[in-house]
């Protein structure tokens, strides 16, 4: 059956095709703002840091040290029987750096009380996965670290 | 299902604004047309208050950071250079309206009984905006705006007793140096705009309390021929205008922004003598003219003095119109501030081209 | 009176959290750096790889310059804003129509 009158009101089509074409104009106004809103800087990670052994022996046993992994934070840790281990220091559950408590041998995160054991594994505490550890590499000078060689737990 | 319409209605009274709204008349004329030009400059303001905070996403306000980051705008950010020319073109269309605006008030008494206010307020606006633009024009920490803030911040120190005052806060020290640049970023995004926008609700408030100025000389042929004033009602029928208005306007916008991007000049070369033809923008040629064609002495003042001095008695002729402008505030035909309007507006027509081209 | 009943007890909450977290906050914040907590690294640049080159005048000189792209997207920005004008028109003139035979198109009721 054919409807014998429109069921849209003339004012109706007119407002509706006036909106219409607003819209898509902003849309189209819209696109270089958010493209330019969404701009992402690219910092790349260096491939591997070195270590001067000198400094490496410095470390007590049972103690860490931060080191600058580019823009990453970075921790290298010292086990009581000399054992070497990095780690990135940003806890995996809000990425607060990480520090580390020699007294109960435990990775500790401030923000929510999270505990790493000293293999990085998450023990207590809301994170939900280990530390990423680097991958660690003893050359004559020192210890190269390298993001590529470690096990990422991670993303 | 839920009728949105009546729900907004019901919380925000949308129907009050509305029959608000529609009582809302002005009166259609052949001087219509200068109607438009505060539509058009709410809209530009708009756009800047749109553009402004995008650039700051990028924008590093510091002498050492400040040029690089225009750089990085320019060039690496997507549709940063048209951001920025976009803001550009606005300030300088804004600040061409605002002329028009200015002149066409004046020229047809607008500032009348009783809207001595509304005129007073444009009056702050106005030079607001002037100072946004000159202000603007510093950021980019270039060799432009080095010698800009050099000459402009230089010419209050000529006004007798606080001259040396103004000066001192404006450089934020003895001479321009990387602190005047935060100072006048501090003045550029927070205090003006933040002035301005205080002052443009009074004036768009006053607007629509006094509703729009109809001419004398309209008023007076209206009278004569014993027939009621035509008016539309202003929403829908001038705000659709005023849509089609501020569409074409953006268009020439971003035409303009397209074709001639804004530029960046050489990085501050402190030792670096001033490059040939150094000239402010061209809403400031007219005073720049001036002040060049000032004798050094003028009866035995400084020439720079008696300019300045000259252009503040001016401008405070101007601003106070209003109360001298007797006839007008009676009603009657005031041929000789028309007088004055239009050899002013000739001026400066006159010396911006002979700023601009010369 | 009542109004009073609720807003005190919210205040004091308030002015609690406030004290709570004056005194809370810079103790998390201030724990003391034991010294020699990092140690120094080189980083040891991949092969082939150059720091990127700073931007220079130039480069500003060739992000302004006309494309074929930035053209045709004005182009499209005007088709679109004058169909939308040409949308508005036809509305504005119906608007008209209505409004001197008497009709009030604002609140889009017939009156
Ligand atoms: S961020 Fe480390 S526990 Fe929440």
């Amino acid at each position: 059956m054919r409807l014998r009158e429109s069921l849209l009101s003339r004012r109706k089509f007119f407002i509706g095709s006036v909106l219409g074409g607003l819209s898509m104009l902003v849309a189209y106004v819209l696109n270089p703002v958010v493209r330019f809103l969404f701009h992402r800087e690219k910092i790349p990670l260096p491939g591997a840091v070195k270590v001067a052994m000198s400094d490496v022996e410095a470390i007590a046993p049972n103690s860490a040290r931060y080191f600058e992994y580019g823009h990453l934070p970075g921790i290298l840790l010292k086990t009581e029987r000399g054992e070497l281990r990095a780690f990135s220091a940003k806890c995996t559950h809000l990425d607060c750096t990480v520090q580390y408590e020699p007294e109960s041998r435990k990775f500790y995160c401030a923000c929510h009380k999270g505990y790493f054991d000293d293999k990085g594994v998450n023990i207590a505490g809301p994170p939900p996965s280990p530390l990423l550890s680097f991958g660690m590499e003893r050359q004559e000078d020192g210890m190269i670290i390298s993001y590529q060689g470690g096990r990422k737990s991670k993303g | 299902m839920i009728d949105l319409k009546k729900e907004i209605n019901e919380r925000i009274g949308m129907d009050t604004i509305l029959g608000l709204a529609r009582k809302k008349m002005v009166p259609v004329h052949r001087h219509s047309v200068w109607y438009y030009m505060g539509g058009m400059l709410l809209f530009l303001f708009f756009i800047q208050v749109v553009t402004g905070p995008l650039l700051l996403f990028y924008y590093k306000p510091s002498a050492d950071a400040a040029y690089r980051s225009i750089t990085e705008i320019m060039v690496k950010i997507p549709y940063g250079w048209l951001i920025r020319s976009v803001h550009h073109w606005a300030s300088n269309l804004m600040i061409a309206i605002a002329f028009i605006h200015f002149f066409s008030t004046f020229l047809l008494k607008a500032y009348r009984r009783p809207r001595e206010l509304t005129w007073l307020t444009g009056m702050a606006m106005f030079m607001v905006v002037l100072f946004l633009g000159y202000s603007g024009y510093t950021l980019p920490f270039d060799e432009r705006s080095f010698f800009a803030l050099n000459v402009g911040t230089d010419m209050p120190g000529t006004m007798p007793v606080v001259g040396q005052y103004v000066v001192g806060f404006l450089r934020g020290g003895e001479m321009v140096g990387p602190q005047t640049l935060n100072r006048f970023f501090a003045l550029h995004v927070g205090i003006l705009p933040l002035c301005l926008m205080a002052v443009l609700f009074v004036h768009v408030v006053l607007v629509q309390v006094h509703g729009m100025s109809v001419p004398l000389s309209v008023e007076k042929k209206t009278a004569l021929k014993k027939e009621k004033a035509i008016a539309k009602p202003m929403f829908p029928h001038l705000l659709l205008h005023d849509l089609v208005n501020c569409l074409i306007l953006f268009g020439v916008l971003v035409t303009l922004a397209v074709l001639i991007p804004s530029e960046l000049g050489q990085e501050i070369d402190y030792l670096k003598p001033a490059p040939e033809g150094v000239k402010p923008d061209w809403f400031f040629l007219w005073v720049y003219q001036i002040l060049k064609w000032m004798p050094t002495y003028l009866f035995s003042i400084e020439g720079e003095i008696a300019g300045i001095v000259g252009l503040m008695l001016v401008a405070g002729f101007i601003t106070l119109v209003p109360f001298f402008n007797r006839k007008a505030q009676r009603n009657e035909l005031s041929p000789f501030f028309t007088m004055v309007g239009v050899i002013s507006l000739l001026a400066f027509l006159a010396l911006t081209a002979v700023g601009y081209f010369l | 009176m009542n109004y009073l009943k609720t807003v005190k007890p919210v205040m004091a909450c308030g002015i609690f959290f406030l004290c709570f977290s004056v005194f809370k906050v810079p103790e998390l914040l201030c724990q003391e750096p034991e010294d020699a907590m990092t140690i120094a690294v080189t980083e040891i640049k991949e092969e082939g790889y150059e720091p990127p080159a700073g931007l220079s005048l130039s480069d500003v000189e060739n992000a302004r310059k006309l494309t074929n792209k930035r053209i045709y997207g004005l182009a499209v920005l005007w088709l679109l804003i004058l169909l939308v004008i040409f949308l508005v028109r036809i509305q504005a003139r119906d608007d008209e129509k209505l409004y001197w035979k008497g009709y009030y198109s604002g609140t889009n009721k017939l009156e």
